[in-house]
């Protein structure tokens, strides 16, 4: 089993190659260690990736190869796109797609505008009413609206069944925007001041002296607020009653959760001939859908990491 | 969860005050305002979206006391008090829902929560900066996945038509299927919260080993205490302040148990072993129209979580902590 | 997993299949009958004989283009072995004069077609219908989740079909009733209807069961009362020499021989409302020997049943999809031959036929004759004229309501119209080819685009038609025939029950518990515990509103 798991997020987050020292006055590891780590390492590493990879080989294989294996394959033979072909040729999980990335699209850019401005707007020391304003924006961590109360305020804007339903309750994360602000507030202040000096009103601060600044949060808050609305599942599911409007995520959910059949549209062959070797749908199709729905996720994570590493969390966790 | 410190103590982080902001005295409003529109102007949209999805709906669950119909509004659906407490409270499901939802909570304190402080001291110990990277960029992808995507994974690999249901057969074993095994149910949510987000957690502990002075440890060292004095003396009360933290989070959040990874799970096992309180609410208040009823069950989830967040953090600060939250 | 409720519309459907013994169980209303929901008499039950709602009834008028070549007895559905070699134009004129677009939502059950502008059979439709009717085709296993948020924001379509099982599962329905939906009353009540003819030809007494609150409010689909069929997959039953059982015995010993989890294959999927049955568990309630109403769940024999059935699923002889997920869409896997026998309506017979002979010519379905679990005598739960209705949305105005209702006439047209095939099987030449018999065949655009969707926007009146699908429309009448002379005798035969709300709310709680037994998830002890909780829960006043419906009518 093991010698096929190749994970696609592992190549791509390869570090630099090195080795720390171990420091002088540290004992020798003993033999458990040196023999238990690897192989904790190994089956924590092997829990992750292999379900990614068995997904992967499946949606690439073909009919004779999905009856052959019975099911899911995980030896590649004789690979093919086929599934591909027909998901993205039109049809139910095209259109899906499409929505799920201009939801993305719009909902982050919005997001990450809204989050920007208050961000900074709260991160002057000493401005007018920032405190209560803080205060608003804090209490939401405490406790959540409930799902009944959204829905009817929801409904009564005329949002159900509108794009909008799955942005604007969701578009402003407390936690991003503490999390920039924080960022903010570590500029310093004479950055600040001088500009301000010069003549520059806030505007002109934020996007002249701030921003340029604070490039690694913006892009870390934009890719947690970008994989949020990707992820979202919930509130389509409650707030869309037109399955033309389906995200990709809930497409996901109707087809491979609950093991529906595939539409017509998709390409999907409902049932097939034979005498039970078949999988009644065909799975491949079924996993291509599910790596469609991973693939934007493993494309952002290296710019993820990349941009922890450099200490925007961490270091707010270090203080 | 990673930014606590900044939640912490949102308002003494400020630094020093800059001379011309902040006069003795504080200026006239008036003044200020002038001066500070920009900055008030900057945060109206996240204030009038926080207040319109946030704080308003909040304000909704007055159909909590109301005997509510949709097709009335809630200006005409008449008052009755708390007797959809009361039902509430004499209906064995909430009871079900509400048991369900604390054991699953406390089986995951007890069994997931350490999990990433071990794997952080695990991984903290290799030396390798290559495996490192790598294991970690692979352990907290999950974290990224969407639920309706974990629970997609986890049924086709333990599924009853999944890999390993498929290898058994073909072995001639007779196949289990434990998505849907009411008895193991409360395993198999916390190994998928493990698989998901135990990478994730491990962020937080690492960075603060990371924090520890490694002096220490050569002292220590130099005193003769071993591995496990050192873990013990040392590491473990550098951990302290944040799996404090941690703990009175989970703790806010004991009556939410991933609501999304239930509502994928609950048909599969059964209410009785799935359904918890957001479910609950869902399933009983939502889907079958009876709102009233639903934002019952809801607004007592939201009460006694706000409750446990106060108590919790109340202990951290007696016990020394900081906590969430403390007063400025 | 259904999580999300995709199965709690089927867990509905067990009791209210039942529940539609006699009643549809309507009314609605709120769950605790004290509540003040004041205007609704519903709350607490309501019943009326059909010939006292006659005055808000449609006069019947016939309309029969084709003659039926095997007649239905004792309510069976008439055959028509042939298509006529000429059809009729039933609608001159076209229904929407103003073109404007027709919102609509239906249950699907099987694979979505694709949407309006890339569907040429809507296309076809639509323009005998003088405008565009946009779909709103959900998941028919989804459909009562889908349907309380739907009624709840008050957002529904102008034309919104609601399928009489998953009334029960809605809080305050007959508020929703008079809220949302027109009355259409002025509209069709007696000799107005004649303005509509295909809605004239529609029963009286599936019409009946369009009343809510003394309105009538929907159009019905009507329904010879066979709630499912027992299917079995004859073509496979053969490759393994099996027989169609005949008793419970066979029934166990089928599981054994056919079962084959290393193969892919499973004897059975759901049956255990099959089971019921066969045991003589009443369909509803009974009278017991000293004349008290029995509910079929507190019977001796519905325990037996229940016992029987976790027995085929401790044997592992159910499909562990179907047993992970009681609300699992079971044709695929049926169709794909991973379950040799399961249970579905009648109407499912012929739309698998429609997918699978294409691409599986040697495919053969059949319905097992209804057998006791004795093999003596059995009987068949007979349910109501109408399963299906559709509601035209309050306040669009006088002349959108006659438009309204002129689509649904259009979609009403019967067997034998231009009108029925162009709905049912989309544009000669293009979406079907005619074979030599003169019956369609579907092309592969037509599969692809045709759905059953103009098809439950209304009803027409039942009748079975699909003969070019060789020996279908034989074996389905014999099976009606033979069915429907087992009819259980009805207690509350002619009288329009609204049952009481609190009653119908039980359902779920107690098909949860019902299904948890047979997964072993419960043992079959709790069924006791299961059947006190309905009956503290409110099935006892249930049972003093149905004696009384009955002494009322001096039964």
């Amino acid at each position: 089993m093991s010698s096929h798991a190749v994970n696609p997020a592992a190549a791509a987050t390869t570090g630099p190659p090195g080795r720390a020292e171990r420091p002088v006055w540290e004992e020798e590891p003993t033999r458990i260690s040196r023999v238990g780590k690897p192989v904790v390492l190994a089956i924590v590493f092997l829990i992750i990736a292999f379900p990614l990879y068995v997904v992967v080989v499946t949606s690439l294989s073909s009919t004779e190869a999905v009856t052959r294996a019975g099911g899911l394959v995980v030896v590649p033979r004789d690979l093919t796109v086929a599934a591909y072909v027909q998901l993205l040729s039109g049809g139910v999980v095209t259109r899906a797609l499409v929505i799920s990335t201009a939801i993305t699209a719009v909902g982050t850019a919005f997001s990450l505008l809204i989050t920007m401005l208050a961000a900074y707007g709260l991160s002057r020391p000493g401005s007018l009413w920032h405190r209560p304003l803080l205060f608003v924006v804090l209490l939401t961590f405490l406790f959540g609206p409930g799902i009944i109360p959204s829905y009817l305020l929801v409904n009564s804007l005329g949002l159900i069944d509108s794009y909008g339903s799955l942005i604007l309750p969701t578009a402003i994360s407390a936690f991003n925007l503490i999390v920039m602000r924080a960022f903010f507030m570590g500029i310093p202040n004479e950055l600040i001041d001088s500009a301000r000096i010069d003549g520059a009103g806030e505007f002109a601060v934020l996007t002249r002296i701030v921003m340029p600044l604070s490039k690694a949060v913006v892009a870390v808050v934009g890719l947690f607020y970008a994989v949020g609305y990707w992820n979202a599942f919930f509130n389509a599911m409650l707030y869309l009653n037109d399955n033309t409007k389906w995200p990709l995520q809930l497409v996901l959910r109707t087809y491979i959760v609950q093991q529906q059949a595939l539409p017509s549209g998709a390409g999907g062959v409902t049932a097939s001939p034979g005498l039970g070797l078949t999988p009644a749908p065909s799975l491949a199709i079924k996993m291509a859908i599910v790596v469609l729905a991973v693939v934007p996720v493993l494309l952002v994570y290296p710019f993820i990491q990349k941009h922890f590493t450099k200490g925007v969390i961490v270091g707010a966790v270090k203080g | 969860m990673t930014t606590v410190d900044e939640v912490t103590t949102p308002t003494e982080q400020e630094p020093a005050p800059a001379p011309p902001r902040r006069r003795p005295g504080r200026p006239n409003w008036r003044l200020r305002l002038r001066r500070d529109w920009p900055l008030l102007l900057m945060v109206t949209p996240v204030i009038v979206l926080l207040l319109i999805f946030h704080y308003l709906p909040t304000l909704g669950n007055v159909i909590a006391f109301q005997d509510y119909s949709p097709y009335v509004g809630i200006r005409d659906s008449e008052f009755i008090g708390l007797a959809n407490f009361s039902r509430l409270f004499s209906e064995g499901a909430f009871w079900s829902a509400l048991a369900n939802t604390l054991t699953i909570t406390t089986f995951q304190l007890v069994f997931f929560f350490p999990i990433p402080i071990l794997l952080a001291l695990l991984l903290n110990s290799v030396l390798s900066v290559r495996i490192r990277t790598i294991i970690q960029g692979v352990v907290y992808l999950p974290h990224f996945f969407s639920w309706v995507l974990v629970v997609s994974l986890f049924q086709q690999m333990i599924g009853g038509a999944g890999l390993l249901a498929q290898s058994l057969r073909s072995h001639g074993f007779h196949a289990v299927d434990l998505m849907t095994k009411p008895d193991s149910f409360i395993l198999l949510v916390t190994f998928q919260a493990v698989w998901k987000d135990a990478g994730w957690g491990m962020i937080v502990f690492l960075a603060a080993l990371s924090t520890i002075n490694p002096a220490l440890y050569e002292a220590a060292a130099a005193d003769g205490a071993n591995r496990w004095r050192r873990l013990w003396h040392i590491t473990l009360p550098g951990l302290r302040p944040v799996i404090v933290l941690l703990l009175i989070l989970r703790l806010g959040d004991a009556l939410t148990v991933g609501f999304e990874q239930f509502i994928l799970q609950r048909n599969a096992v059964g209410a009785d072993a799935a359904e918890v309180l957001d479910t609950y609410v869902y399933f009983e208040g939502l889907l079958s129209g009876d709102f009233g009823y639903g934002a019952a069950a809801g607004l007592f989830k939201g009460v006694v979580g706000l409750v446990l967040v106060l108590v919790a953090n109340k202990f951290a600060h007696l016990v020394g902590e900081q906590g969430v939250y403390s007063r400025s | 997993m259904t999580g999300l409720g995709g199965g709690s519309s089927n867990r509905r459907t067990f009791l209210s299949l039942l529940g539609a013994g006699t009643a549809v169980v309507t009314g609605g209303a709120t769950l605790s009958a004290c509540s003040s929901d004041g205007k609704a008499s519903s709350a607490t039950g309501h019943a009326e004989t059909e010939d006292k709602l006659a005055g808000l009834l449609p006069k019947y008028i016939s309309y029969e283009p084709v003659k039926p070549d095997l007649p239905g007895q004792n309510g069976a559905d008439p055959g028509f072995t042939k298509y006529p070699a000429q059809l009729q134009r039933a609608l001159p004129d076209k229904p929407v004069t103003s073109g404007k677009e027709v919102s609509a939502m239906t249950p699907l059950w099987g694979p979505l077609p694709p949407g309006l502008g890339k569907n040429t059979y809507f296309d076809a439709n639509n323009e005998r219908i003088g405008a565009p009717v946009r779909f709103n085709v959900v998941n028919g296993i989804e459909y009562g989740d889908k349907l309380g948020p739907v009624l709840a924001a008050g957002n529904v379509p102008e034309l919104l079909c609601i399928p009489g099982w998953e009334i029960s599962g809605q809080t305050r329905f007959s508020q929703a009733v008079d809220k949302l939906f027109e009355d259409l009353t002025p509209h069709l009540a007696g000799d107005k209807a004649a303005a509509y003819p295909m809605l004239a030809n529609l029963p009286t007494r599936a019409w009946a069961y369009g009343v809510w609150n003394s309105q009538l409010k929907a159009v019905p689909f009507p329904s010879n009362g066979l709630p499912w069929a027992l299917y079995y997959r004859k073509d496979l039953f053969t490759k393994f020499s099996a027989e169609p059982p005949k008793n419970m015995d066979d029934v166990l010993a089928l599981g054994k021989e056919l079962t084959d989890a290393k193969a892919n294959r499973w004897a059975f999927g759901s049956i255990s409302d099959e089971v019921a049955r066969a045991f003589r568990a009443p369909a509803n309630w009974r009278k017991d020997s000293s004349g008290k109403l029995l509910n079929k769940i507190e019977t001796p024999e519905f325990e037996e049943a229940v016992a029987f059935t976790r027995k085929l699923f401790q044997s592992g002889y159910v499909h562990p999809t179907v047993v992970g997920n009681s609300g699992t869409d079971q044709k695929p896997l049926f169709e794909g031959g991973q379950i040799l026998v399961y249970q579905d309506g009648p109407g499912s017979w012929a739309e698998a036929l429609q997918r699978q002979l294409s691409i599986n010519p040697s495919f053969d379905m059949q319905a097992v004759t209804p057998f006791a679990h004795d093999g003596g005598d059995a009987i068949v739960w007979g349910g109501d004229p109408a399963g299906i209705f559709t509601f035209v949305k309050k306040g669009v105005g006088e002349q959108r309501i006659k438009e309204l209702l002129g689509v649904l006439n259009y979609c009403a047209a019967p067997f034998g119209t231009e009108e029925y095939q162009l709905a049912n099987y989309g544009v000669e030449g293009k979406h079907y080819t005619k074979e030599s018999s003169g019956a369609p065949k579907l092309t592969a655009l037509g599969s692809k685009e045709v759905a059953n969707t103009y098809v439950f926007l209304g009803g027409r009146p039942e009748a079975i038609t699909q003969s070019q699908y060789p020996g279908y429309v034989q074996a389905m009448s014999a099976w009606q025939n033979e069915s429907c002379k087992r009819f259980e005798k009805n207690l509350f035969e002619g009288i329009r029950v609204e049952a009481p709300s609190k009653l119908a709310a039980l359902n779920q709680p107690f098909d949860d518990k019902l299904q948890d037994i047979f997964r072993g998830r419960r043992p079959v002890s709790e069924l006791k515990s299961a059947v006190q909780a309905w009956r503290t829960g409110g099935g006892d006043e249930g049972r003093d509103f149905y004696a009384k419906v009955l002494s009322d009518n001096g039964r």
